[in-house]
């Protein structure tokens, strides 16, 4: 059955009832630091009775490194069972031991691993113990149809590029974080005399795509923006 | 800190080589290796010749296969081969399913991980240099010094000269459609106002300076689409490394080198109205 998920950041408010529409949240950011979510955003999940927590996680500097070692940890501590969304290799490599934990293999470097020999991503994916690759690209999602690959499948955002140097704070993400970006959830961007919309939502650049249907995508997750769900 | 310089053809090896760079790298136009639109050695028979020149003057001399593409894997792998085989210094490598081919092929070349790899943290550095035996690491852009400094500890960097090639977003990891200097989307101007984010100029030059003190080893040039354009950064990282080797502290580094790069300006200006590329 096609399991239904919903990303938020941790800055994120809906209602449990709403809430209640997902079969699994995520919570954090493939794409900005300042939004690894704190242990406290895991126990208020929980607390609104959300029993499938995905923690979404970036590219890792070293300090951040040790930030989601102690996350994921703590966060094994008041849940039993808990996934982790990555895109770093090194953490994806420290973390595939560890029990209790589902690895997933985030946006944007998912990208990356599909343009590998078929044979070449299976064996990886085995040896990292990677459980769905997340994606939101319907060519590569139908080129592994028969290939016993397993996809999540981020909606209705679809990544085109990120940056460490804030478009909102305009300053590295590193630095002490202002959260400017959560004043406006979602901006247009549109070049002068052209008709093609780039989408930035925090630190990262998207266009639209729609959700596809194929027996290899086992579960979707709307990226909440604030829209009507 | 020496000079790493990517090269094209003959002309272009015998013009840096007489300038005195120190390292060079190339690639092929049938192996996928990230710059569009750049020139390259005609076939594998032009770069081992290229070598040799090369290991005449006593110099380095690298091979690029640093863009993922399973079609071209078979292709890559025994160009690698060919290579190692007539004695070419090593492979600037991203895929990591083309790392764990040369580890099975039990050839041992002297690999530097691609720029494009996304190692941000000496963890990621660490399993690379063990899975792997990556001797060296092209430092992503989108990091500071401060926090490469543990990377540094571990393994040879390398950088770029970031105030005049660095991509405002994660190179490797931006899908905008960009085909090249003349495109650019994240150099454009959106709604009016908006533009994407970079370090500045000052912060790029102060990351060099750092990353010098720090002890990275390879100030590199990538391999420009236009010739002329390689040429004229090449000269301003001569000149920028001379003013780093002779200053006495960071402040006046900057206050030296931001003068000088103003200077070059208007060369690339001249440059950008010459063969239509945003600036």
């Amino acid at each position: 059955m096609l399991e239904k998920a919903i990303q938020l950041t941790p800055f994120d408010r809906i209602s449990p009832t709403e809430l209640k529409k997902f079969d699994r949240v995520y919570i954090g950011s493939n794409f900005c630091s300042n939004l690894i979510p704190k242990i406290s955003d895991i126990i208020r999940l929980k607390d609104l009775g959300v029993k499938n927590i995905t923690v979404s996680t970036p590219f890792l500097t070293d300090n951040d490194f040790n930030k989601t070692i102690k996350l994921i940890k703590e966060s094994l501590k008041i849940i039993s069972k808990i996934e982790i969304s990555a895109n770093d290799i090194g953490l994806i490599d420290k973390i595939k031991e560890i029990k209790g934990l589902d690895i997933l293999l985030a946006r944007p470097i998912s990208h990356d691993w599909l343009r590998m020999n078929p044979k070449s991503l299976k064996k990886f994916l085995k040896r990292f113990r990677i459980k769905y690759v997340e994606t939101d690209e319907e060519y590569m999602v139908k080129r592994f149809k028969d290939a016993k690959i397993n996809f999540s499948f981020h909606y209705p955002l679809e990544y085109l590029s990120m940056s460490r140097i804030c478009p909102f704070e305009r300053k590295i993400n590193d630095a002490l974080c202002e959260y400017r970006c959560l004043n406006k959830n979602i901006v247009e961007l549109k070049e002068t005399g052209r008709k093609d919309v780039i989408y930035l939502k925090n630190n990262a650049y998207f266009k639209k795509n729609i959700p596809v249907k194929t027996k290899n995508i086992k579960r979707t997750v709307l990226f909440y923006y604030g829209q009507k769900i | 800190m020496n000079i790493q310089v990517g090269v094209g053809s003959f002309k272009e090896l015998e013009f840096f080589l007489k300038e005195g760079a120190r390292e060079f790298y190339c690639g092929l136009s049938y192996i996928p290796s990230h710059v569009e639109g750049t020139s390259n050695f005609k076939n594998i028979y032009e770069i081992i010749k290229a070598d040799r020149i090369i290991k005449k003057e006593k110099k380095n001399f690298f091979f690029t296969a640093n863009e993922i593409d399973s079609s071209a894997f078979k292709k890559t792998i025994d160009a690698i081969l060919k290579l190692h085989e007539n004695g070419i210094d090593g492979f600037i490598i991203k895929d990591l399913s083309l790392l764990e081919e040369i580890k099975n092929k039990k050839i041992r070349p002297f690999l530097i991980l691609s720029t494009l790899s996304m190692c941000l943290n000496s963890k990621t550095a660490l399993f690379y240099k063990k899975n792997y035996r990556i001797k060296r690491i092209a430092l992503c852009e989108q990091i500071t010094p401060e926090e490469s400094k543990k990377i540094i500890e571990i393994a040879e960097t390398e950088v770029f000269l970031k105030h005049r090639e660095s991509c405002r977003n994660f190179n490797g990891l931006c899908f905008l459609s960009c085909h090249g200097p003349k495109t650019t989307p994240c150099l454009k101007t959106y709604n009016e106002t908006f533009t994407m984010p970079g370090f500045s100029r000052e912060e790029n030059l102060k990351h060099l300076y750092r990353y010098y003190k720090y002890g990275t080893k390879i100030l590199k040039i990538g391999r420009s689409p236009l010739g002329e354009l390689s040429r004229v950064i090449f000269f301003e990282a001569k000149n920028i490394l001379n003013i780093l080797k002779n200053s006495k502290n960071e402040e006046e580094f900057l206050k030296h080198s931001l003068k000088f790069t103003k200077e070059y300006d208007k060369v690339y200006k001249k440059l950008s109205v010459k063969y239509g590329f945003i600036c």
